[in-house]
């Protein structure tokens, strides 16, 4: 089992009232399978992959990847199990401005530290072509076009060999066509890769493309047909 | 690989990358904080260098290595008594000093008479016109004849040449050759009059040193092997434990060079009061870009974190370019002052011993590296910290770089930073008075400046019809639809009042304004006291060494010729015994002194106190706290009953570093007399106004009878000044028919005073042009990171469909609202900062330069509004399609 939730609460405390996102959520993503989250706006489908992703804390109930439970982890280790096993793809891209396409690949082979740059440098370039972007090596984020920036970010998130994939609307800053190509590259990766995912997204097409469905609503996971 | 290792090599990779990114920011940082270390190693070099020489010339200043000296002659029996107490073996050398009055053929002028014996001077050396060299080994003519060695400006000044006759108290003296260069004279610049040498056993047979004439008897020591330090120590103490005379003193070699050192010293100190300026505005520009710098990376910093990077090593990245900066900062610095010390030193020569500015040392360089370093860390200390909880979450729902934002640092992070900087502040200034009472007042305006800027921005809300400044409030009132004006107006004026990302700018522009500002006005102050004073009519001239039998004669004399010998003043040699029954005297400290305040009432009680005593006040004092004298009562009173204590009154400045106080019991030694007194009064006293005026004064009556010489001026504050020749004409006069009193004229030391005060005002000047430099850089670079910071806002609003002219429009309003605001309030806080420090440091002598105020305030409103009017400019025609696909910095 790749991804195991058990009772996830969340709760934003606002400055008079408690908005209650996560009330007791399970969920269960075996290895290498793909899992897709549906839910009105709102509903706290981007909350439960922060907490996923490690980057906020749930009020209760256990998180546990590859074995591993994130809740005792602190702070610095789980921003490790992350650069170890999660890659997160965002509907916003978030590449480095500052750093081309290639160096923004490689980007997440240097904080994990296991290769020697040499080979980081090959396995980018890899990646990019995995993601047909051979011709866009030394550009710059600000000369990408949305789809080009979008799969970057696909190959940063992938050139780690992650465990595991978050996205979140991967596709939803993006025109359809653009979009489908888009997710086409990420089942494509992840298939070869072996890595299970946790795809949030509005598309029923995209949706129905994955393992299995599920819907958040009422804090909670419902599985969908 | 070692992983730490990997970690630091991905950190120095990450960290240079993204500085690639950020030129303009790196170079704002490097410009800015340059040229405040710069400040800082050339005042560092200055004073070193100063240290350095008068330590090593010590010797040759005191012309000894040991030195007994006192306020009079010392009489056989005392000298033998002494050359017991130092040992036979040590080489010994008189020395007599004493202003006197030279006469030539037709001019007579002051001079400073060293009379010395064939082995001066015990260390160092004379340099004469004839090519001699005169130094302690060969004996010397003027020891035994009547001949004399007369300085170049004495020469010049009497209009003499060599081989004329030099009449002195009555004798006649050849000029045997002129001194080009004196080892001996430690300040060139601080002196009443010229040189002139003699010898003692020639001097002894004029007139100049009877009965109470202002002699400096002093018997020079010089010890073969050379003494230690510790030995020197406790030879002085022994000589002290003879001696119980209070006005003998004993002089360590050490001593004299601090002694002389220690002038120049204070004036670097003061000098590195401005220096401070400009680092704590460096300082301040410093906070204001990191904070920018962090902000504008924190969505940066939090991909990093979402790829695993943990906020440690986020946190080093930040550090690791901190200290690029400082390095890069420091070579740059470096290079500047090795470009300014030859320039400097050509500046302060004749002003300074010649081998001062040589250059910097390694040490002096290391440690500006680590207080730029230490300073910068420190200052970004609570932004660094905010970073261990970077909001990466967030990436998840941005949409726009101002919704990523770092929590506030909280405000005791800033406590290491602060504590920082008072530290740096009183170390540089050498005081902890007015180090702290500059940081305090710093920190003061700080949060004033806060408070006011942001009650003007709700004012300014407040007058387009948003009252409130929370959300809901504006919303309310905006709904009602009672808003003021159009809306780019509005909304410019919300940013400023909703943004407090603003205030930090806000505060640094009028902070920089204030400084920008005072700089000039002070200086402006100081001119306009100077000449104030100048213009009020002074006594012409300032008389010493008349005897107590002379006076009939002198004022016949002055009468004869119309004039009139004012403000006559007993002095009187004493010494303060006890305060309020407490022993008061010598009081050597074991170790060195931790501040100048401290040294200099350690030094003062040391030394004797000269009185006088009189009646009334004089036009140039004003009475501080209690009461005047009371009347001479016509029945004799005792003057040893500790009943009836004599009346005293004290200066304030005197009294505030003695620790005396209004009604302390004062027991005063007068020349072995012990008589009790009581501080009924003190007073503030214009010194500059040269009259004769003493830091004790007291009742008339029972100081009568006490060994005294008197001082007067000519002409005094209701006569008119009297032209230059007549008063040489009667300077000539005065000289030839009383050879032991000694006349100087008051204009031209006054204005030789002037010339060095002129030339500490050219330094600050020079300083102050720094300043403002560097504060129109910092200033620029705040206000150009602030409007970019809207660009995404801006392309917006442009979406939104507003018209470029409007986007325009809505910077300009809270652009040029901020800046005008900042730059009035700190041109406001200016005058009130000048008031504050002409009551503290100037006798509350206030004066503001309006026009230089205003042109200043008008230079520095045009520059912000022009920058403002380019910054803006350059945003509404940023193109708002770049929103649309991605988020850009
Ligand atoms: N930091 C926060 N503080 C307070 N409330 C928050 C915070 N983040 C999210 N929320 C609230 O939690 C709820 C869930 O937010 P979330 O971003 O997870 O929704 P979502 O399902 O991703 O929506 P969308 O499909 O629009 O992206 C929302 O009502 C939101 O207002
Ligand atoms: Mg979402």
């Amino acid at each position: 089992m790749s991804l195991q939730v058990q009772g996830l609460w969340k709760t934003y405390q606002q400055a008079q009232s408690q908005i209650e996102v996560l009330r007791g959520l399970d969920l269960s993503v075996p290895t290498g399978k793909t899992a897709a989250i549906l839910g009105q706006s709102g509903s706290g489908k981007s909350t439960l992959l922060s907490l996923l992703a490690g980057l906020d804390e749930g009020d209760r109930g256990s998180i546990e990847i590859n074995g591993v439970l994130l809740n005792p982890l602190s702070v610095e280790e789980k921003t490790r199990f992350r650069s170890a096993h999660i890659g997160i793809v965002f509907q916003q891209f978030h590449l480095i401005p500052h750093l081309t396409a290639l160096e923004n690949v490689a980007l997440s082979l240097e904080i994990q530290g296991r290769l020697p740059n040499r080979e980081i440098d090959g396995q980018a370039r890899d990646y990019l072509a995995r993601v047909q972007l051979s011709g866009r090596l030394g550009h710059y984020p600000s000369q990408l076009s949305g789809g080009e920036a979008q799969r970057v970010a696909l190959a940063r998130a992938l050139i780690a060999k992650p465990s595991l994939i978050l996205a979140d609307e991967p596709s939803g800053s993006l025109d359809l066509a653009t979009g489908e190509l888009v997710i086409d590259l990420l089942f494509d990766l992840i298939r070869k890769e072996g890595s299970s995912l946790v795809l949030v997204t509005h598309n029923p097409d995209v949706a129905a493309r994955c393992d299995s469905r599920y819907v958040l609503r009422g804090g909670k996971c419902e599985l969908s047909p | 690989m070692n992983s730490r290792l990997k970690d630091l090599r991905l950190l120095v990779a990450l960290a240079f990358r993204e500085l690639r990114q950020m030129k303009f920011l790196f170079l704002m940082l490097v410009v800015n904080l340059s040229w405040g270390l710069a400040a800082y190693l050339t005042l560092a070099s200055l004073r070193q260098s100063t240290q350095k020489v008068f330590l090593e010339k010590a010797k040759h200043f005191l012309s000894a290595e040991f030195s007994v000296s006192t306020r009079r002659l010392f009489d056989d029996a005392e000298k033998s008594r002494l050359r017991q107490l130092i040992g036979r073996s040590a080489i010994a050398s008189e020395k007599i000093q004493l202003l006197s009055m030279a006469s030539g053929a037709n001019e007579s002028r002051l001079v400073q008479l060293v009379a010395v014996e064939d082995r001066f001077p015990l260390f160092g050396q004379i340099k004469l016109q004839s090519g001699r060299i005169v130094s302690r080994s060969e004996a010397k003519e003027i020891a035994h004849q009547f001949k004399a060695w007369v300085s170049a400006e004495a020469l010049q000044q009497l209009n003499m040449k060599v081989g004329d006759q030099l009449n002195l108290g009555g004798k006649s003296f050849v000029i045997d050759d002129v001194v080009v260069e004196d080892d001996t004279q430690a300040l060139r610049f601080i002196y009443l009059a010229p040189r002139v040498f003699v010898g003692v056993e020639p001097l002894r047979t004029t007139e100049l040193l009877g009965l109470g004439a202002t002699v400096t008897d002093a018997m020079d020591f010089a010890f073969e092997p050379e003494k230690s330090v510790q030995e020197l120590k406790d030879l002085k103490k022994s000589v002290l434990e003879e001696f119980s005379d209070p006005a003998v003193g004993a002089t360590t070699f050490l001593e004299a060079g601090e002694d002389a050192g220690r002038f120049l010293g204070y004036l670097l100190d003061d000098l590195g009061l401005g220096a401070l300026v400009g680092l704590s505005l460096a300082a301040f520009g410093t906070a204001a870009l990191i904070y920018s710098w962090l902000h504008q990376k924190v969505r940066i910093y939090a991909i990093y974190n979402s790829l695993g990077l943990t906020p440690l090593l986020i946190q080093g990245i930040f550090f690791l370019q901190l200290t690029g900066v400082s390095l890069v900062t420091s070579l740059v610095a470096c290079g500047l002052v090795s470009a300014a010390l030859p320039w400097l030193a050509h500046f302060v020569q004749g002003f300074f011993p010649t081998e001062i500015g040589q250059g910097l040392t390694s040490g002096q360089i290391l440690k500006g590296f680590l207080l730029i370093w230490g300073g910068s860390i420190f200052l970004s200390l609570p932004f660094a910290l905010s970073l261990r909880k970077i909001p990466t979450a967030r990436l998840f729902a941005e949409m726009g770089p101002s919704l990523l934002a770092l929590k506030t640092p909280s405000l005791f992070a800033w406590v290491p930073a602060l504590g920082f900087f008072w530290f740096a502040a009183t170390r540089e200034v050498n005081s902890w008075r007015i180090g702290s009472l500059f940081f305090f007042g710093l920190l003061g305006f700080y949060f004033l400046l806060t408070i006011l800027g942001w009650l003007s921005f709700r004012l300014c809300a407040s007058q387009v019809g948003a009252v409130g400044t929370s959300a809901s409030q504006v919303r309310a009132v905006g709904t009602s639809a009672e808003l003021r004006g159009p809306w780019w107006m509005i909304q410019g004026i919300l940013y400023l009042a909703r943004k407090p990302s603003l205030l930090p700018t806000f505060v640094a522009l009028s902070i920089g304004t204030l400084v920008t500002v005072l700089i000039p006005q002070l200086r402006a102050g100081l001119h306009r006291e100077m000449m104030d004073r100048s213009n009020e009519p002074l006594p012409s001239l300032f008389l010493i060494d008349i005897q107590d039998e002379q006076i009939p004669e002198v004022e016949k004399f002055f009468h004869e010729r119309n004039r009139e010998l004012v403000h006559l003043s007993p002095f009187i040699r004493a010494r303060i015994l006890e305060v309020n029954g407490k022993s008061f005297e010598r009081a050597e400290p074991q170790t060195g002194f931790d501040s100048r305040e401290s040294e200099q009432s350690a030094r003062l009680r040391n030394r004797g106190v000269n009185l006088s005593y009189r009646q009334e006040l004089y036009t140039s004092e004003k009475l501080v706290a209690g009461r005047p004298f009371t009347p001479p009562t016509l029945v004799p009173r005792d003057p040893r009953d500790p009943q009836q204590p004599i009346e005293l009154s004290v200066e304030n400045w005197y009294a505030e570093r003695m620790g005396l106080h209004l009604n302390d019991l004062v027991l005063l030694d007068i020349q072995g007399i012990e008589l009790p007194g009581k501080i009924v009064n003190l007073r503030k006293v214009r010194w500059e106004r040269f009259e004769p005026n003493f830091f004790i004064i007291a009742q008339p009556g029972a100081l009568d009878g006490a060994p005294r010489t008197w001082l007067a001026n000519v002409g005094g504050a209701n006569l008119p000044a009297l032209p230059m020749t007549e008063k040489q004409q009667l300077r000539n006069d005065l000289a030839h028919r009383f050879p032991n009193v000694s006349s100087i004229d008051v204009q031209q030391t006054l204005e030789r005073a002037l010339s060095t005060v002129d030339q500490i005002a050219k330094a600050l000047e020079i300083l102050s042009y720094v300043t403002w430099t560097s504060g129109l850089l910092v200033l620029t670079a705040l206000l150009y990171r602030q409007i970019s910071a809207q660009e995404w806002d801006a392309n917006l609003i442009r979406l939104l469909g507003a018209r470029r002219r409007e986007l325009f429009a809505l910077f300009q309003t809270e652009f040029s609202l901020l800046v005008i605001i900042a730059i009035t309030l700190g041109g406001l806080g200016a005058i009130g900062a000048s008031w504050f420090i002409s009551q503290e440091f100037f006798d509350g002598i206030f004066w503001v330069d309006g026009l230089s105020f205003l042109l200043t305030l008008a230079v520095l409103w045009g520059l912000g509004l022009a920058f403002v009017l380019l910054f803006s400019l350059r945003l509404s025609r940023t193109n708002p399609a770049r929103i649309l696909y991605e988020v850009r910095l």
